[in-house]
């Protein structure tokens, strides 16, 4: 067989025919057990504040109810981060951001489960919540120390350029909106096993985490994956949906389901981190840049969460496809109060991408240019210039070839009119 | 005649429901008592169209096939109806329908979590018309959500049908189904399950004397608003009554001076009554939720919800329409303009509901209406304009502008109205005069839009009004 009939050859999805007739499984479509009960999260309305007490007797008592958890009922790791700590499942004394879960209900229906959270008293004592990154900036309230990636004298450089100039650029935050909401569902099995099916995408560590929580070893705990709704990223981490679903399975040693409810996921889960970035660029005549200083900011919630990964990629992405000799780029990692920001398609790449194509932008408007020919002179090059910011030589470089077949085929100079 | 029992046609059989919750959905009912899961649950809200499904019913004894969102919807409300489901629609893995087919060989599908909420709607569109231009397609997909970037594959999907014969399993049952609908059509509702009651009585008579021996209860047409109530906010209702099944508030009146809709008609069947008289209605509505919340909502529906941002209240508000309040006794007639009080509120007294909206109709009058929203389809409007002016010899004569998400009701701008009449129709008149927007309105900020922001593109369209009617500039970009 050719190359190009390999690559050519029209294929159909392997479940498009179960999908358009309804047949494909997801997890909530999944026969239930007999004995099931229905999960639903309590969660906090606060953006921060002291735990003072969170009264659940009329929780209990309401119909239907089989069970409360709260992090008393936790016999292992009360934390669901996969690469540091700081997300608990439930929170002993404190609310870190609005939407942060508190407990958990079973219940008869899902629809009982959803009626009886609501009816928690939770008692706070308030605290100055940091919410935006200029604030958080303001307090250096970050996860970690900045990061900083230096190439020469960026400074002098600018300094000495014919051109300079200064901005700031936002890129906003964003909601997975996975077509399929968070669900889990968890069946205890012999000897303190658990059948976990969790719309995750990321399985292996679903089952690390609940065996963590449990104090059990992984190899009791099997997590099923056959496919998933949508995830985005926003199936990545978010190992509470399942850690709360196999928790109350523990509690009752029953088949628990819990599937939030839209808009308890849209409050309760993180999302893409939004960027703040300041620069001063100096530049030549054409536009070449001499010289750019960066300082990438972003929110990352209210735990690190993957945030460290996500920034050190926009980090790196920052060059986009540009060869800027002398260049420093910092990174700050903003805590705030809000759902810890997680990964979301591109990973922090995109986002520092556009932060350089903004500062290329910026250039053209101001020597009043074609775009096209500032990306021109700032392309990375075939054998000289071709050294990224953070020391890695470029190979296989086909920007340039490929920007002026584009710039043909798509008829850029007639449709730039 | 009064029955307890719901019945409608699933699976080409009478089906039958005795009392059964009136607040379930009939996605609930769909997936846990029918045990059906092809159709899905997104966000719950009509929002997304996962939960897709079809509804056979009869209209002047011909088989219309309506695309609803079962998330919002009531189960009482399939009374009378043929239930279509996304499993119906192969009869075995093997034979799928043609559009199963289209949306495989395009590639329709990825994560397949919104696939049968867009087959369902592509379904209804295929029996409804026979040729599928882009905008029919638009139309029909634009209150379903693909996340991972699909819409291109099932756009290609849908306009390959065009050379599809349209023959399929359900014209071939076309017949037998009538039949059966034309059986199960006589009698009223009456279901009481635990202390929850519904009542879809078949007359205007019946329906009073069921408002006389019953209080706080609910009306329900299209229940798209009313829903949220459970589906939302985990609340109960306790009382409906359905006004779907009255046939005497299903029309629509057409003299030469008005046009009269009773409060059984659906924004969808209006939209194509109203497109003549007034292309901006149309246009307007054809941005108006979905096919699936158009199919079910009603334009009296709107007007009694009395948001604030109401899509029609701003149209029907310059349009200087008229609405007729049924009372137990006799019908009364006001403006709609004395309709609203206050967020929500309105001047319906216990016992009493719409009738029908009257709208005139003037040809000599400049009309345009202006939807401004973060989203071009199946949105909410941030700012809703309405104009509807009579010029002549460059003089206005008559100015009636109304606003939606300007105040907490929609209201007529009566100070600039009042500074535009008798004015010269110039460029100079609107620039002055539409700085007397603050006097007229005080907007909020919330997550649409900022005060200043609604203040400034109100002023805006003011002025978009005047460049479109002056005929200078054309302004008008598409989706």
């Amino acid at each position: 067989m050719k190359n190009s009939e390999l690559i050519s050859k029209n294929l159909i999805h392997d479940s498009g025919k179960k999908h358009v007739s309804g047949f494909a499984e997801y997890i909530d479509d999944i026969t239930e057990p007999s004995n099931i009960l229905h999960g639903a999260i309590g969660w906090g309305k606060k953006a921060h504040a002291k735990i003072k007490k969170i009264d659940l007797k009329d929780v209990k008592n309401s119909e239907g109810v089989k069970a409360v958890v709260t992090y008393l009922d936790i016999p292992g790791r009360n934390d669901v981060g996969p690469v540091f700590d700081g997300d608990p499942i439930f929170p002993k004394t404190k609310v870190e951001y609005y939407g942060q879960p508190l407990f958990a209900v079973a219940a008869t229906s899902v629809d009982l489960a959803r009626k009886a959270v609501l009816k928690a008293k939770v008692y706070y004592k308030e605290l100055k919540p940091v919410i935006t990154i200029k604030e958080s900036l303001k307090k250096n309230n970050l996860l970690f120390k900045p990061r900083i990636i230096k190439k020469g004298n960026p400074t002098q450089k600018i300094l000495k350029s014919k051109n300079k100039i200064r901005g700031n650029f936002t890129t906003g935050s964003q909601e997975h909106f996975y077509l399929e909401g968070q669900v889990a569902l968890a069946i205890p099995k012999e000897d303190k096993n658990f059948l976990v099916y969790s719309s995750t995408q990321h399985p292996s560590e679903t089952q690390q985490i609940i065996a963590k929580m449990l104090n059990q070893k992984s190899n009791s705990v099997d997590v099923m994956v056959r496919r998933i709704g949508g995830g985005f990223g926003g199936k990545e981490t978010n190992f509470i949906t399942a850690a709360i679903c196999c928790l109350l399975s523990h509690k009752t040693k029953r088949p628990i389901k819990l599937r939030l409810d839209r808009d308890d996921d849209m409050i309760i889960t993180g999302k893409r981190h939004d960027f703040f970035s300041d620069y001063e660029v100096g530049f030549d005549d054409n536009g070449k840049i001499n010289g750019l200083k960066f300082k990438l900011a972003s929110r990352c919630g209210m735990s690190p969460d993957l945030s460290l990964a996500i920034n050190e990629r926009a980090l790196l992405h920052i060059d986009n496809a540009y060869f800027i000799k002398d260049i420093e780029v910092k990174n700050f990692l903003c805590k705030t109060n809000t759902a810890s920001s997680t990964a979301f398609r591109g990973f922090g790449g995109n986002q520092g991408m556009m932060a350089i194509e903004n500062v290329i932008d910026n250039i053209s408007r101001y020597l009043k240019k074609d775009s096209a020919d500032v990306r021109k002179v700032n392309f990375y090059g075939k054998n000289k210039n071709n050294i990224t910011h953070y020391g890695m030589k470029i190979k296989d470089n086909v920007i340039n070839e490929l920007f002026e077949e584009l710039k043909i085929k798509s008829n850029y100079k007639k449709r730039f009119q | 005649m009064v029955s307890d029992t719901i019945q409608f046609i699933y699976n080409n059989k009478i089906y039958k429901v005795k009392n059964p919750d009136p607040n379930q959905t009939i996605l609930d009912f769909i997936r846990s008592d029918l045990k059906k899961t092809g159709t899905k649950e997104g966000c719950a809200e009509g929002g997304c169209g996962a939960c897709t499904i079809v509804l056979g019913e009869l209209k002047n004894k011909k088989l219309i096939y309506k695309s609803i969102n079962s998330c919002i919807s009531f189960l009482p409300i399939i009374n009378g109806k043929h239930l279509i489901l996304i499993e119906n629609l192969s009869s075995g893995s093997n034979k799928l329908h043609p559009v199963q087919e289209a949306m495989v060989k395009f590639h329709g599908s990825q994560c397949g979590f919104c696939t049968p909420g867009f087959v369902m709607s592509m379904f209804a569109m295929y029996k409804n018309f026979s040729k599928f231009s882009d905008e029919i397609i638009d139309e029909t997909l634009s209150g379903n959500l693909c996340r991972c970037t699909g819409y291109r594959p099932i756009i290609d999907a849908a306009k390959s049908l065009n050379s599809r014969n349209t023959n399929d399993e359900f014209k071939k049952n076309e017949k037998k189904n009538i039949n059966m609908l034309n059986k199960i059509q006589v009698e009223d509702i009456e279901i009481s399950y635990k202390n929850k009651k519904y009542f879809a009585p078949k007359t205007l008579t019946n329906l009073k004397r069921i408002l006389k021996n019953n209080s706080n209860i609910k009306f329900l047409s299209g229940g798209t608003d009313l829903s949220l109530e459970v589906t939302k906010k985990r609340g109960e209702i306790e009382k409906i009554i359905s006004l779907n099944s009255i046939k005497e508030l299903k029309f629509i009146k057409e003299t030469r001076k008005f046009i009269e809709v009773g409060s059984g008609v659906s924004l969808y069947e209006f939209q194509n009554v109203i497109k003549p008289y007034y292309p901006d209605f149309y246009n307007i509505l054809k941005r108006y939720g979905s096919v699936q919340i158009r199919n079910v909502g009603t334009l009296v529906g709107n007007i009694a919800t009395a948001s604030p941002i109401g899509d029609s209240l701003p149209l029907l508000l310059s349009l200087d329409s008229k609405i007729k309040i049924q009372t137990l006794k006799s019908i009364k007639t006001i403006p709609l303009s004395e309709f609203f009080l206050s967020y929500r509120k309105t001047k319906l007294k216990k016992g009493e509901f719409l009738y029908s909206v009257e709208i005139p109709i003037n040809k000599h009058n400049h009309f345009k209406a202006y939807k401004i929203s973060r989203r071009f389809d199946d949105d909410i409007s941030s700012v809703c304009a309405s104009f509807n002016f009579l010029i002549k010899k460059n003089i206005i004569l008559k100015a009636n502008i109304a606003y939606g998400g300007m105040s907490e009701i929609p209201k007529r701008a009566t100070i600039i109205e009042k500074a535009l009449t008798n004015s010269v129709f110039s460029e100079d008149t609107f620039s002055k005069v539409k700085n007397l927007m603050d006097a007229d309105y005080s907007p909020i900020d919330d997550m649409r839009a900022s005060k200043n922001y609604r203040m400034d593109v109100a002023k805006n369209l003011m002025m978009k009004f005047f460049y479109e009617v002056s005929g200078k500039q054309d302004l008008r970009v598409n989706s």
